[in-house]
């Protein structure tokens, strides 16, 4: 249960440190006023897009398309294991990748109930640009300068972030590209999208 | 094309998408709150879009965008009259 003072807060277009099943995130809504701050609390170069968390594929397909063999892929691994990044329904803020949008399907429950909460929130690692990652939420907090009340405590198993995949939708069918590998192996990537299980 | 805004076919999933002319961004509340009052339940209500079910199921994106899905093509192009004529007007 999300306190009244973190709810306030994010509806006032705050920044909330919260734990996921990698990494620590910060969360803010998905508007002006809020990007701004995340991004200046990041020290993040306005043309590095943040994703975007949300409970699964089928809540996302209102923001991106999502083919029908990328919806198996991530239902074949553990969830929150990936982000995808695939074409906007309608063109979002530049610093949420604009046509192409990258979506993560979170796992930890109170990453979970921040979105029951309020909807896609960003799902970028909470720390500055280049730093090294925390490996709860409250360090995070306490390292980036945030309020007890944009701190909502939990542990994160750490080690790699998720696995980022590239989905493009061509004529003659879905392209996946790896572009960075974290906690899904590629090979296990490559092995499935050669031979869906 | 039809009058006032531009409506197409969404791959082959039954789904049309309704781009008003001259409409970069609308207020999501008011607009939303105008489909609300036409008769629509508002199913999810965020900064990035609010989708509806009613006649047919709808998502309204803050560039005014509107996707309506359904197999009627008579009713999507009632309904994006509705929404270029009424609605985004709110």
């Amino acid at each position: 249960m999300l306190s009244k003072e973190t709810i306030d807060h994010m509806n006032n277009g705050g920044i909330v440190a919260y734990p996921t099943s990698t990494l620590p995130g910060l969360a803010c809504l998905p508007q002006t006023d809020a990007l701004d701050r995340l991004f200046e609390l990041k020290q993040r170069p306005a043309d590095k897009p943040v994703s975007l968390g949300v409970l699964s594929l089928k809540q996302a397909e209102t923001l991106v398309r999502v083919p029908e063999k990328v919806r198996l892929l991530e239902a074949a691994f553990p969830k929150g294991g990936f982000t995808f990044i695939l074409d906007a329904v309608d063109t979002l803020d530049p610093r949420l990748g604009g046509e192409r949008v990258a979506v993560r399907c979170l796992a930890h429950p109170v990453a979970r109930q921040l979105v029951e909460t309020f909807g896609p929130i960003t799902a970028t690692s909470a720390n500055e640009s280049g730093e090294t990652p925390a490996d709860s939420a409250e360090a995070a907090g306490a390292g980036l300068g945030l309020p007890d009340r944009a701190v909502l405590p939990g542990t994160c198993p750490g080690g790699l972030g998720s696995t980022i995949l590239n989905v493009v939708q061509e004529e003659h069918g879905v392209e996946v590209t790896v572009m960075r590998e974290g906690i899904i192996p590629t090979r296990s990537v490559v092995q499935w999208w050669k031979n869906p299980t | 094309m039809s009058d006032g805004f531009a409506m197409e076919l969404c791959g082959t999933q039954g789904s049309y998408q309704i781009v008003p002319d001259g409409v970069d961004a609308i207020d999501l509340d008011s607009v939303g709150a105008a489909i609300e009052a036409a008769g629509f339940e508002v199913g999810v209500r965020s900064r990035l879009c609010w989708t509806f079910s009613g006649r047919c199921e709808m998502t309204l994106y803050p560039s005014g965008k509107l996707m309506i899905r359904t197999e009627d093509k008579g009713l999507a192009e009632d309904v994006a009259q509705n929404h270029v004529n009424e609605w985004v007007k709110s």
